[in-house]
């Protein structure tokens, strides 16, 4: 980093009081100095007229008093009359020259002696110039060159030095002074904006409003910021009262939900009723018909039952979730034989693999035995995430797998089946919403399958996790925790 | 070489010869031009009394100075014209001349003279036997003597400067 970009940065660094003195001091300090050097250089040119005015007049008595030597050509004369200018010793040089230009006389007072009129017109040095001629008859007969001395420029400035020196410094001072008692007279607004403001933060009053004072450019500043304190005080009023009204509004939608979980619960409750009559007779018919041996009615019956039996399940399901809507649902903790009730469950999935040809194989690591679980809720996961692995898989593997970890019962439901885009598996556990509505008409479903297994999850403590690519299968795991059973009853 | 030395001895003489006839003609020339500027120089410096529009300046015309000082004719001097007046002889000087020169004659010679009229000769003795100025050779160079009791006597004024230069001022 350059000295200049750190000097810049510092500046930018430095609170606005010390901007403006700085500022202050580097202004008096150009107009001093451009005065002092306008000064040295009127008077090097006042110095110079002068001498040069004083040395022509003393030139044209010389040149009066050298016309007859001049004319006469007398060398000795005319040193005698060049020479009477060594008592003044300003004059450094005279030299007088005759119509020709010939050199007759010369003077030269600790001069070098090859002087040109070139080397005495330099501006700046300290020696002046003038040639007056020699007039005998107002016929000029010859010329007289005189060089003088005079201040230049660097003696001038070093004799004002000391007294710009002081100058300067008693300046500085004064705009020190003067700067301080001007920078708080400037400030003294800020200051009272700075002070309003933060009594405006600190004590959180917004009804707060800063005094408008005469400079139009802070009051517009204090104009500005009283406009915004009103702007966030009615904003904040507006957002209480809409907060009011959604708290309201969600707490009646609360009660609403809660009114209707509960109206479904009991609807689904009362509807099971005559639906387990339906079965139980459709099941008297069945044996009837089967006893009595008609078989073209037995199938009609077989329906009766195998739909009665799908619409039961569809109210246990929404009865379930109604439940859990409702927040009714609890945990019934037995301990149980997994290898057991993965018999079971495999029991159930069987025929369902063999209707759409899949090949159903469950894999049990041998280290899970047995543990304290809802088995009833496990078991229904279970049975869902099959179902649905066989409904959307034709001709596919169907395959369980059960193992642990340290913490965890690890069961993972593979299939070849249609698989899922990206957009559909973040609907997934959402309630009544299947990846497609062409789905619910192709494969049927009520849409509560995955929701019911999120939810049981939940209230396992456990989790869902799903993987899967369109067109090649899905795989659904659930992780239900070994440390949350209440009794811990694994075998290792 | 050979043919250096055979151009060289064909005007061995020619040189010389040709040398001194350039040279030494304008020597004589120049000596008596250098008179006529002296003449003229010292009448700068002398104040005749009265104002003047012109000033005669009278010399015999068988005096050798006599076309060099014509050469004078219509210059100016303090004002005045300066007219060359040849004459005869040196009877013929008069009051009208204001200055008489004369190379060869004494100041006695000249006659009887007035108020407000000099005469310039040549020689130490001109000056010393009752010229105003005259004319000298001195080292090698012209130079002049001043009788400034000539000069006194007959109301004319020598400027300082002159009698400055003078070689010798009589009073």
């Amino acid at each position: 980093m350059t000295i200049r970009t750190r000097l810049t940065r510092h500046f930018y660094a430095t609170p606005f009081r010390g901007k403006l003195t700085i500022a202050m001091l580097i202004m008096v300090c150009i107009s001093l100095f451009l005065s002092s050097v306008g000064l040295v250089v009127v008077e090097f040119y006042n110095g110079r007229d002068t001498a040069s005015a004083h040395n022509r007049q003393m030139s044209e008595v010389l040149a009066s008093n050298l016309g007859a030597a001049v004319v006469f050509g007398d060398r000795a004369a005319a040193q005698t009359v060049v020479n009477s200018v060594g008592q003044v010793s300003d004059v450094v040089y005279v030299e007088a020259r005759d119509a020709r230009g010939v050199s007759l006389a010369r003077y030269e007072n600790g001069h070098k002696s090859a002087v040109g009129d070139k080397e005495y017109t330099s501006t700046l040095s300290g020696v002046g110039w003038v040639t007056v001629p020699i007039i005998v008859d107002d016929e000029a007969v010859g010329s007289l060159l005189m060089a003088f001395k005079h201040r230049s420029m660097g003696d001038i400035f070093i004799s004002t030095l000391p007294v710009a020196a002081l100058i300067i410094l008693f300046s500085l001072i004064f705009a020190l002074i003067l700067g301080n008692w001007l920078k708080n007279a400037l400030m003294a607004p800020f200051s009272a904006l700075t002070a309003a403001m933060r009594q405006v933060r600190k004590s959180g009053v917004l009804s707060a409003r800063v005094e408008n004072i005469e400079d139009p450019d802070i009051d517009e500043i204090i104009t500005s910021y009283n406009a915004m304190l009103a702007d966030i005080e009615e904003h904040q009023s507006e957002l209480a009262i809409a907060m009011e009204q959604l708290a309201q509004a969600r707490d009646e939608a609360q009660a609403a939900s809660v009114a209707k979980s509960a109206f479904l619960a009991n609807m689904s409750h009362e509807l099971r009723t005559p639906l387990n009559s339906i079965i139980g007779y459709a099941e008297l018919v069945h044996e009837d018909l089967e006893a009595a041996g008609f078989t073209q009615s037995l199938e009609d019956v077989h329906w009766i039952e195998t739909s009665s039996h799908h619409l039961l399940e569809l109210i246990n399901n929404l009865l379930d979730f109604s439940k859990i809507e409702a927040g009714r649902m609890e945990l019934d903790i037995h301990t149980i034989c997994i290898v057991k009730m993965m018999g079971e469950i495999e029991a159930i999935l069987q025929p369902l693999a063999a209707k759409n040809h899949n090949r159903l194989i469950v894999n049990i690591a041998p280290d899970v035995t047995e543990m304290a679980c809802d088995s009833t809720k496990l078991r229904q996961c279970l049975i869902n995430l099959g179902g649905n692995a066989n409904k959307f898989t034709e001709n596919g593997v169907i395959e369980i797998d059960v193992r642990r970890s340290a913490s965890q019962l690890i069961l993972s439901v593979t299939d070849t089946g249609i698989g899922m885009s990206e957009e559909d598996m973040k609907k997934l556990f959402t309630p009544f919403a299947q990846s497609d509505s062409s789905i619910t008409r192709r494969y049927g479903g009520t849409g509560l399958g995955l929701s019911l297994v999120k939810h049981f999850m939940d209230l396992m403590g456990g989790s869902v996790k799903v993987i899967s690519t369109k067109g090649q299968g899905s795989t659904f795991t659930l992780y239900v925790p070994i440390e949350n059973n209440p009794s811990d009853v694994l075998a290792a | 070489m050979r043919a250096w030395h055979s151009i060289i001895g064909r005007w061995r003489w020619g040189i010389p010869i040709l040398c001194a006839y350039a040279c030494l003609l304008p020597a004589v020339q120049a000596k008596t031009d250098i008179k006529a500027a002296m003449v003229y120089n010292i009448i700068r410096f002398v104040e005749f009394p009265g104002a003047r529009q012109t000033l005669n300046l009278c010399v015999v015309r068988s005096d050798p100075m006599a076309q060099y000082l014509a050469a004078l004719e219509g210059r100016q001097v303090g004002g005045a014209r300066l007219n060359i007046v040849t004459l005869e002889s040196a009877a013929r000087f008069g009051a009208s001349c204001q200055i008489i020169y004369t190379d060869s004659g004494s100041a006695a010679d000249i006659g009887p003279r007035v108020r407000g009229q000099i005469t310039i000769g040549a020689g130490r003795q001109f000056a010393e036997n009752g010229g105003t100025v005259g004319l000298i050779r001195f080292g090698g160079q012209t130079r002049f003597v001043i009788n400034l009791r000539d000069a006194d006597g007959r109301d004319v004024r020598f400027s300082s400067q002159l009698i400055q230069l003078a070689a010798k001022v009589i009073s």
